[in-house]
């Protein structure tokens, strides 16, 4: 079970986080969604502890965490199993070698990461970061910048690790589509303006319990870009 | 590639043949024929003398490689990741890069004795600075990025340190160790110029003395020829070894 409970985050004098709390179960996936400039990555680099600076409480095991960027971030000086098994405790080759089978790549294992395509290179950071078997898998924009067919894939080989591993998973995203399609709850940020509204999903993909009134608000301070996505969905 | 080898000794060929010219041309005892610089190095060699001096320098230029080396990255290191370190020593570097050679070995003499260990001293004192301000700079274009994926996998302190960092540094690390072999030689000589009895620039102020240039370009050329050898044995492989995933 993960608390977060920040009552604040201040940036430069500024006020980006307040009043988010939250918490989450093995095996739930929470979308985070707000335009950009929210802070959505802010929140993420709070409960990764990447960034302490914030009035609050995040209670995590944070001995257990992996996590995916926008960019795959792979150290592009070793091979993709050395890059694998920088994670420390990482067990044999076995291992690494069984989690690239599962997303197609155990060919790749000896391969440095400029000789791989963008989508390969970030199927290679979705495997680092279960390699160890985290508890709690943070996502920041992991399919940002990808075609739409590479990001299909990707999340299908993410839910294939999310259903064999069951760790709880934060994406933070700012496409309404994908996160609808993968969580199971689902985060607005809306700062000052609308207040963070918290919304669930359902197995058909349908948002379960919004208020009218939440839709109004999310449709006009949150999606003001895309309206009919939520339109079209409910 | 067989181009550029061409052009390698090609340039090398042009340089000795233009010496040669002028040497005949100039037909002084000032400047000897590459031809009696060469007989003159080989009648050293055989000697033994040239050798006995020859592996005195470079023992002493391999003690302060070594010493230099690590203490100047280390420190360089530690300025470039912490502000208070380097707050704290900023303007003794700046001191040491800009203090004379010749002072510090004079310095060095006079307190330590003529001795081999104030000799190694004085130059590491002359040479670390510069190491450290190349690694300092390292570190600033270090990619936090990847730094920070160090953080999230709580990686132990040698994977941070032997795998996320100095694989970063290898640019300026090899940098620093290349202008850094050819600034300890050049210092080595002065120091035992001054007040040492043995090694290359003992026995260099020595034909010194006696105006001997066709020793003194014999005994420059057998250490050209060793750096030369260390260019192409030592750090172009490793070089290559370490680039072979760009």
């Amino acid at each position: 079970m993960l608390n977060i409970d920040i009552t604040r985050k201040k940036y430069a004098e500024k006020e980006i986080l307040q009043d988010i709390r939250f918490s989450l179960k093995s095996g739930e996936f929470i979308s985070i969604i707000g335009p950009s400039g929210c802070g959505k990555t802010t929140l993420l680099r709070l409960i990764s502890s990447l960034d302490n600076d914030f009035e609050g409480s995040i209670d995590i095991d944070r001995d257990t965490i992996g996590m995916m960027f926008q960019e795959p971030r792979l150290l592009p000086w070793l091979t993709v199993r050395e890059n694998i098994a920088v994670v420390d405790k990482v067990g044999d080759q076995e291992e690494v070698l069984k989690l690239l089978r599962m997303v197609g790549l155990e060919h790749t294992l000896n391969t440095y990461p400029k000789n791989l395509s963008g989508g390969m290179a970030r199927r290679v950071s979705l495997v680092r970061a279960f390699i160890n078997r985290p508890k709690l898998i943070l996502l920041d924009e992991p399919f940002v910048s990808l075609d739409r067919p590479t990001s299909l894939a990707l999340q299908n080989d993410l839910m294939l690790f999310c259903k064999s591993f069951n760790p709880a998973v934060i994406l933070v995203t700012h496409d309404l589509d994908e996160a609808i399609s993968l969580s199971q709850k689902i985060l607005f940020l809306g700062g000052e303006v609308t207040g963070n509204i918290m919304t669930h999903i359902n197995e058909n993909h349908c948002f379960d319990t919004l208020y009218p009134t939440q839709v109004e608000v999310i449709k006009e301070n949150i999606l003001s870009l895309h309206p009919n996505i939520l339109e079209g969905k409910l | 590639m067989l181009n550029l080898l061409y052009l390698r000794v090609g340039s090398v060929f042009f340089l000795i043949a233009l010496w040669h010219v002028t040497a005949l041309l100039s037909d002084s005892p000032m400047l000897p024929l590459p031809v009696n610089v060469l007989s003159s190095l080989i009648e050293h060699i055989s000697s033994g003398e040239l050798l006995h001096h020859l592996g005195i320098t470079l023992y002493r230029v391999a003690m302060i490689f070594l010493i230099a080396m690590p203490l100047g990255i280390a420190f360089g290191l530690l300025m470039g990741n912490f502000k208070k370190i380097d707050a704290a020593l900023d303007t003794l570097l700046v001191l040491g890069l800009n203090m004379p050679a010749l002072v510090v070995i004079m310095l060095c003499y006079i307190w330590f004795g003529l001795s081999d260990v104030a000799a190694i001293l004085a130059v590491v004192i002359n040479k670390v600075p510069t190491v450290i301000v190349n690694i300092r700079e390292g570190v600033k274009a270090i990619d936090k990025r990847l730094i920070e994926v160090a953080y999230i996998y709580k990686v132990s302190r040698y994977k941070m340190l032997f795998v996320f960092y100095i694989p970063q540094l290898y640019p300026y690390i090899i940098a620093s160790a290349r202008n850094g072999l050819s600034l300890i030689w050049k210092i080595v000589l002065v120091v035992e110029l001054l007040g040492r009895s043995d090694g290359i620039g003992f026995q260099l102020s020595m034909f010194f003395q006696f105006f001997d240039i066709t020793s003194i370009l014999a005994y420059s050329f057998s250490f050209i020829i060793i750096i030369l050898l260390i260019e192409s044995f030592i750090f172009r492989p490793i070089d290559t070894q370490i680039s072979k995933w760009r």
